[in-house]
């Protein structure tokens, strides 16, 4: 027989790789990404990633507390679309006449997982086991609880350790790290990736494999309304690009966290995708100045910024005027007790008049201007950071006395500059661990708890006022903290600057996307609304 | 010295290479600001937890004592270690990313001895013509362009118009899907058809298309430049003029007589490019979302978890180490005249 000739074979091998290719490319279109959607199965993207384990004792990372926030419940719970707690796995609660113990009774009817009843030594055991863990986030009950203990099976008794103001515990016994676990399957160390722990919620764990994506079933032995999508996929994204064309592809369901406000506005622009945007408080954006460096030390310094700061124009610039608001003080707005205080005291629009006359008293002229070094991290926060930076820059040189240098570093440099103080002048971000005013405002500016943000601020006045307001009533504590913020404003060795809005964008038939001040996103409302 | 004498030779010199690797490693990552726990850092976690989190790691101790540590537990242990915040064994993470690796670099590998031997031929065929000098502009220009950036071209030229996947290895539900298959070995292929998912198979094909061409594209200028002078240089011996003189098609001579010539450097170039390919793969695997070995290593260095990066260098260096071994070894093959 005769062999073939190598033509004949490279055209038969191209004619083989054509035709896979081909086949390949028609069969993944048919069978592949598109196909086992429909409504029991939704995809979500993210650029987030898990930063630790989904151990509500140790998780302390917005992506982390999500999915947990997801799978489990506390005593009590914010309701969505609202920042009203209500009871969750509590049914009612007394107060002690001197605020220091409270009864709580729990829902006899939860199980867990395995359909192990909750029952109060259950949550008694929980509190302890994060406590003796003693993980990330763990002071956010360990500061608040001396001691709890179980009266009879469905009644927690707890010694705060202090009398806390009453919406202040509630919002702390709300937080993760209080979601009580199966004592019965959970050890009494931290459960690592790709496993999780036992909790009362809409869904539970299937499978995890880190790095890649998390998937949530809907979990049977829920006592509550069952997720309105049984199973949830999230699917990790390198960077706002990728995301952008995974969801402008049909890849993933709905995007959330984080593509830049640019491309968010272009998507809004070609109109195929839905976009919804919500309040938010997550992060809060403010520029710290190191008050034991030169040339923030001096008051008339810091105070002639925050005479320059437009911060409209930065949320109309680079925001749109839709994705963020303007931010005139550290406890955000939507927040008990917040107030303007640095609208107040400098204004809406910059004062160029004032900052001169401030930075001249200071020393400093046309001649011989204020030169200060403007730091900034490029991947940590939004991706238009750069351009953020470069509007400051333009805000504060606008004075004519200040020349501004910008510098950036990835956050690991970032923050070993800023913690070894060899930076003064630089951007952060705030995430709150709980939702009370408490957590913006005695991590900033309390001199016991601000450490960790090396700006050596230290105010006498300010610490008692922050010590005293959560012991307060309600409508005292509000006259406190508005006291604090206008301290702090005159001061001004932070300058608040914007709280960044949620937004979602999201294939046109998904429904249930609810966004609000308690920044959780819930899985469990969001659906596929099937055509035909 | 033999080719066994040989073999044991280059194998004895491995640890030794691994060592000045790992030191090298080690003292870059550290001359780097920050530590794993910066991560964590920037929120109000007390600093006792974190001073703690450090001990745990060890990152208290002199960086020399470190040093030895770590040592001790790669050549003694031969324990990669666990990650920094997770938590999660090194070896774990490295062997469930390999496969993807290994898989790009053989796809990448495939389109640019593919381009690069077509090109090389197609010059030494047509030397006379403008074919020579558009291949080695071809070369300098694919060779010299930054790998993400031509992936991001064929990001935007070609996926956008035809709809093919940028990110990823797999669309969300297959990955799920593939998990939960009952014949794992963590080749997305070989599990899949043996699972009988062809869909799976097909959808993994589609999403490997545009890092393999990015990856190979980037080195086909060098496999082009290669077999063309070596063809060409076999093209002007005494014994391609007599296979002309024979009467034998030109088309054939190139590709029977001059290519065979060429095989001794294209396979001495394809071991040596085993260390770019996968240098490239970190960057092709950043630009495409492809979950391998690259990817963890780029996240490794951001986060500064040293066990990652370490672990990972580890183990390329192994594969370039084994790797070179096998060239060596066939060239005794393809080439009957090496000895060693």
């Amino acid at each position: 027989m005769k062999k073939p000739s190598s033509k004949v074979l490279i055209a038969a091998a191209v004619a083989i790789v054509v035709v896979a290719a081909i086949a390949a490319f028609l069969l993944s279109r048919q069978a592949g990404p598109a196909a086992p959607k429909a409504k029991d199965v939704l995809i979500i993207g993210t650029t987030d990633s898990i930063q630790t384990t989904l151990d509500p004792c140790e998780a302390y990372d917005y992506l982390g507390v999500n999915i947990i926030e997801n799978m489990g419940e506390g005593l009590f719970k914010y309701e969505p679309g609202t920042v009203k707690l209500v009871n969750a796995l509590a049914v009612s609660y007394t107060v002690s006449p001197d605020r220091r113990i409270w009864e709580i009774k729990i829902r006899t009817d939860a199980k867990f997982q395995d359909g192990t009843p909750l029952t109060a030594q259950a949550v008694v055991w929980s509190w302890n086991r994060t406590i003796t863990l003693n993980q990330d986030p763990a002071f956010l009950i360990a500061d608040l609880i001396e001691r709890a203990e179980a009266v009879g099976q469905d009644t927690v008794r707890v010694y705060l350790k202090a009398p806390f103001e009453e919406t202040y515990v509630k919002s702390l016994l709300a937080t993760w790290v209080a979601f009580p676990v199966n004592p019965r399957t959970t050890p009494m160390e931290v459960v690592k990736p790709p496993n999780t722990v036992d909790m009362i919620g809409p869904y539970k764990l299937g499978t995890w494999k880190p790095g890649e994506y998390v998937e949530l079933v809907a979990n049977p032995n829920y006592y509550g309304e069952k997720p309105k999508t049984p199973r949830i996929i999230i699917r990790f994204y390198k960077d706002a690009q990728s995301l952008r064309l995974a969801v402008e592809n049909g890849e993933v369901d709905v995007a959330f966290r984080t593509l830049s406000p640019a491309d968010i506005k272009d998507i809004m622009e070609k109109g195929k995708l839905q976009v919804v945007a919500g309040p938010g408080i997550a992060p809060i954006r403010y520029m710290v100045l190191n008050l034991n460096k030169e040339p923030f030390d001096d008051k008339r310094v810091r105070q002639a910024i925050a005479y320059l700061i437009d911060r409209e124009q930065i949320v109309n610039t680079v925001f749109m005027g839709k994705f963020a608001q303007p931010l005139y003080s550290m406890v955000p707005v939507g927040f008990l007790g917040h107030k303007d205080s640095f609208k107040e005291r400098y204004g809406s629009k910059p004062n160029i008049d004032a900052a001169r006359k401030l930075l001249r008293e200071a020393g400093y002229s046309e001649a011989n201007p204020l030169r200060i070094e403007l730091w900034f991290t490029p991947v940590r926060y939004t991706p238009a950071e750069p351009d953020i930076a470069a509007l400051l820059k333009q805000q504060l040189e606008a004075s004519g006395l200040i020349k501004v240098e910008l510098k950036s570093a990835d956050w690991a440099t970032y923050r070993q500059l800023f913690k070894e103080e060899k930076i003064a002048c630089w951007l952060l971000g705030w995430y709150p661990d709980f939702l009370d005013p408490d957590n913006y405002v005695r991590p900033f500016y309390h001199s016991g708890a601000n450490g960790w943000l090396r700006v050596n601020y230290k105010n006498p006045e300010v610490d008692r006022l922050i010590d005293e307001q959560v012991l307060q009533p309600t409508d005292q504590r509000v006259q406190t903290l508005a006291r604090i913020q206008d301290i702090v404003a005159d001061d001004a060795p932070i300058v608040p600057l914007w709280q960044e809005g949620q937004f979602v964008v999201a294939q046109p038939n998904i429904k249930g996307v609810v966004l609000d001040y308690s920044q959780i996103f819930r899985y469990y409302l969001l659906y596929a609304e099937v055509q035909g | 010295m033999g080719l066994k004498e040989h073999v044991l030779y280059r194998l004895a010199l491995t640890p030794l290479m691994l060592l000045v690797l790992l030191t090298l490693v080690f003292v870059l990552m550290r001359v780097l600001p920050g530590d794993p726990i910066t991560m964590l850092e920037g929120k109000n976690i007390p600093e006792e937890v974190l001073a703690r989190r450090r001990a745990e790691l060890g990152l208290d101790k002199p960086l020399h004592v470190q040093y030895v540590n770590y040592l001790y537990s790669v050549f003694v242990k031969l324990d990669l270690g666990v990650t920094a915040l997770e938590r999660i064994p090194v070896s774990y993470l490295i062997a469930t990313r390999l496969p993807a690796t290994v898989d790009l670099a053989i796809a990448a590998s495939l389109v640019a001895i593919g381009i690069g031997v077509v090109m090389g031929l197609l010059s030494a065929r047509y030397e006379e013509s403008w074919f020579p000098q558009f291949a080695r502009v071809y070369s300098s220009v694919v060779y010299s362009i930054p790998v993400f950036y031509l992936g991001l071209l064929l990001q935007v030229g070609l996926a956008r118009p035809s709809g093919l996947p940028t990110t990823g290895r797999l669309s969300p539900v297959n990955m799920v899907a593939l998990d939960s298959l009952p014949v794992r070995t963590g080749f997305v292929l070989i599990d899949s058809l043996a699972n009988g998912r062809l869909d799976i198979a097909a959808d993994y094909l589609v999403h490997m298309l545009l890092p393999a061409l990015t990856l190979g594209i980037y080195l086909s200028g060098i496999f082009t430049r290669v077999t063309y002078l070596s063809v060409s240089e076999a093209m002007v011996q005494d014994y391609t003029r007599a296979a002309r003189a024979r009467g034998i098609r030109e088309w054939r001579v190139v590709t029977r007589y001059g290519f065979r010539n060429a095989l001794i450097p294209l396979l001495t170039m394809a071991g040596l490019q085993v260390a770019a390919l996968l240098g490239g793969a970190v960057l092709t695997e950043t630009t495409f979302n492809w979950e391998g070995v690259g990817l963890l290593v780029y996240e490794g260095i951001l986060k500064r978890d040293y066990a990652i990066v370490q672990g990972a260098v580890t183990v390329y260096a192994l594969i370039v180490a084994l790797v070179s071994l096998v060239v060596d070894v066939a060239y005794t093959l393809v080439d009957p005249r090496v000895r060693y």
